[in-house]
């Protein structure tokens, strides 16, 4: 039989059972972020066309501390056009609360990345401390945030293009397979012609080849010599007077001397 | 006026009440005799509901017994109240909480502070020492406990009271107690009172009419006097003390 | 199985229903205190050795280990240990009330028992289920961190971002609702049984250790399916 408790003293545990209770509620929700800590935020609104897997309760970060978190994520309706920003369509808008105290870091040309942390793979927001030239940036501004780059459409567009290669191979498989089998046979036939009675030839040839490599070598060698280089001067010299002898001086020169001739 | 009806009940294979047919009158005080296992407990029960019959009818009061019907069945309960064989007190409860639960429970005393006065007087009737008040029936005699279970159901004022063995385990003194205050009941309050029995003295000096039950079949019925000279051989049984039991 | 299927008008009975929350919960915080400590440090050593083995690494494992105890362990063996201690106790109370004719007493004195005893019961088990489990979800958690910092030279700042890293609030939601369901499975069944108990005081026993018995084995498959429909959906 449970032991009996009369009254105040019954009453008084079971009221201090409850209220632990709730204060560890309080405490878990408050450690958890599902009830914000009990500071001040600012509140800006993020335009993205790509959130790239941010969900709402996902960190805020600047530069690299966390100060706030994504509160809620809204689809924008085609037509809406904020004059804030330019006149760029975005299809989101992430609300963000961002701690006070990380203000002064906000400015105007800060900018919003979506970055990826660690080896979990947790999603944030961060934004990169503006110049302290740019004004601070005020609360329930809307500012366009960086998109992340597009995984999944580069490889989207890499499949396209390996779909386009399979796409040629599919239709020209008769061509191809009829190149292959030509370019097997051409290498095995080299390969029979490497191998067999013909190779002592060939390795003759070769032979030849090399000796008639090296008498041209020899020769030129012979022909960068001084002797070699006067009788290239007396050729050239040669050469220049044989230009000069053109049609007229060679008329001239059969009229003398065939006159001449004739006279003989 | 109880008025039973034809009344058949079985449990298994077992037949225990077999065309049973009576009736208590108002005022009246009837005993009901008969051997262990022969049904009497069953046939309270029978009257306030807590089981239902497999034939027959029985009325409280000019309202049917209907066992299906509990906003009926808590009307002829409110009538009637029972005292169990054994004490069957809310043993997590006070001795002062039992007797007043009733009251409470049916909502009989609007202003809480008659419950004591309430409580107190019963105590009284039962020959039961106030001082008990705050103990828990564990702390309690047999014969205290049964006291406090005769109080428990004297407290709400019943129009008709059943009583399952009352004088069992029950000390002489105890026993006349109970036998005064069930003559002083028919005296004062005019109390219909059905008393279920083996107890063939308090049986002769209280009761008004008495039924012996043998076999699931009544084979006596009528005033204490033509009991004691009934050729019936239970009853001559009973009479000489031979084969008692419950 | 007449008493659950009536219909009836509850009343608030605010002394019987105070005297179970005292009883089944209060009461009941030393036993499930003590081990769901010892059972959450218990847990960090294991999952260190066995992440140490594998991982050779064992920053997750405050993580890890808090979240299986707010998901699982925290309600599951709290009602577990709320069950054996309550569950018999509810059981062994009706069943022998209803030997001794106590239950049909209070049918007299035109009390419905199932208001008077199941429903104050029922409220104090919730309770207690719900109060026990977030207490036992605080103790471990706070153990786990001693033990973190001692054992695996984690600092409770970095043992409790890694933990709520992975252990979000709707996991507390999700594991009071659970605390709920067990906390009514308890007493309904135990109440069941001991409405359904023989005659006798070896039926009182057998009803008890039958309440149980049903109770337990119910609350481990009641876990199954709302873990399923929880975070396998």
């Amino acid at each position: 039989m449970p032991t009996k408790a009369k009254g105040i003293h019954r009453e008084l545990w079971v009221g201090a059972l409850f209220l632990t209770v709730i204060i560890l509620l309080v405490v878990f929700g408050w450690l958890m972020g599902a009830i914000g800590p009990l500071q001040s935020h600012s509140r800006f609104y993020v335009l993205y066309n790509f959130a790239g897997g941010i969900e709402i309760g996902s960190p805020v970060r600047v530069a690299g501390v966390k100060v706030g978190k994504v509160s809620t994520i809204e689809f924008l309706p085609e037509v809406s056009q904020s004059a804030e920003t330019s006149q760029e369509r975005t299809s989101l808008k992430l609300t963000i609360d961002v701690s006070t105290k990380a203000l002064p870091s906000v400015r105007q040309d800060s900018r919003f990345y979506v970055n990826m942390a660690g080896i979990i793979g947790e999603k944030y927001i961060e934004i990169s401390p503006g110049t302290s030239s740019a004004p601070i940036l005020t609360n329930g501004s809307t500012v366009r945030g960086v998109d992340p780059p597009r995984i999944d459409q580069l490889l989207s567009q890499g499949y396209g293009v390996f779909g386009r290669i399979m796409d040629f191979m599919d239709a020209n498989e008769k061509t191809l397979t009829e190149f292959l089998t030509g370019m097997q046979e051409l290498i095995s036939d080299a390969n029979t012609l490497l191998k067999g009675r013909e190779r002592k030839k060939l390795v003759t040839l070769l032979d030849n080849l090399n000796a008639v490599t090296s008498d041209i070598h020899e020769f030129s060698l012979r022909l960068k010599n001084p002797e070699t280089q006067k009788f290239y001067d007396q050729v050239f010299e040669l050469v220049e007077r044989a230009h000069q002898i053109d049609k007229p001086v060679i008329k001239q020169f059969l009229q003398e001397e065939g006159i001449r001739a004739r006279i003989f | 006026m109880i008025v039973v009806s034809k009344i058949t009940k079985s449990f298994g294979s077992r037949l225990v009440l077999d065309d049973i047919s009576f009736e208590a009158r108002p005022g009246e005080s009837l005993f009901i005799l008969g051997k262990s296992g022969v049904g009497k407990s069953v046939l309270l029960k029978l009257i306030v509901g807590l089981i239902a019959s497999d034939q027959g009818s029985i009325s409280v009061g000019g309202q049917k017994v209907d066992v299906e019907n509990p906003r009926l069945l808590a009307q002829v309960r409110r009538k009637c109240g029972l005292v169990f064989q054994f004490p069957a007190l809310l043993d997590s409860a006070t001795v002062f909480e039992n007797i007043a639960f009733g009251l409470r429970a049916r909502g009989l005393v609007e202003d809480p502070n008659l419950i004591e006065p309430r409580v107190f007087e019963q105590m009284r009737t039962v020959d039961l020492d106030t001082s008990f008040l705050n103990s828990y029936p564990n702390q309690l005699s047999y014969v205290a406990q049964k006291k406090v279970s005769i109080a428990r159901t004297l407290a709400v004022s019943p129009d008709y009271l059943l009583f399952d063995e009352p004088t069992t385990g029950m000390d002489p003194v105890a026993t006349a107690v109970l036998n005064e205050l069930l003559k002083k009941l028919k005296r004062e309050l005019n109390v219909t009172t059905i008393v279920v029995s083996h107890d063939i003295k308090s049986a002769l000096a209280c009761a008004d009419r008495l039924i012996l039950i043998d076999h699931g079949k009544i084979v006596f019925d009528g005033e204490p006097k033509n009991f004691k000279s009934s050729n019936v051989p239970l009853a001559i049984d009973f009479r000489e003390g031979v084969s008692l039991g419950k | 199985m007449n008493y659950f299927l009536k219909n009836r008008k509850f009343r608030w009975r605010r002394e019987e229903t105070l005297e179970q929350m005292y009883v089944l919960g209060v009461q009941s915080i030393p036993i499930i205190v003590v081990s769901l400590a010892f059972i959450g440090l218990m847990m960090i050593l294991e999952l260190a050795f066995h992440m140490r083995l594998v991982l050779k690494h064992d920053s997750l494992v405050p993580a890890f280990s808090a979240v299986l105890m707010v998901r699982e362990l925290g309600p599951v063996i709290t009602c577990l240990l709320l069950t054996s201690r309550i569950g018999a106790g509810i059981a062994a109370e009706i069943g022998s009330m209803k030997v001794t004719e106590q239950l049909d007493a209070l049918k007299l004195l035109s009390i419905d028992p199932f208001d008077y005893l199941v429903i104050p019961r029922w409220i104090g088990s919730v309770f207690a289920a719900l109060s026990l489990t977030m207490i036992s979800i605080a103790v471990a958690l706070g153990g786990g961190a001693l033990l973190a910092a001692q054992k695996l030279g984690t600092s409770s700042g970095e043992y409790f971002n890694t933990v709520f890293f992975f252990v979000k609030f709707p996991d507390v939601l999700r594991c009071l609702i659970k605390a709920f369901v067990f906390g009514t499975i308890i007493p309904f069944i135990a109440s069941y049984q001991g409405f359904s108990c023989e005659l006798g005081s070896a039926a009182v026993g057998e009803a008890a250790t039958q309440a149980v018995v049903r109770a337990s084995l119910s609350i481990i498959i009641a876990d199954f399916l709302l873990t399923y429909l929880f975070y396998a959906i």
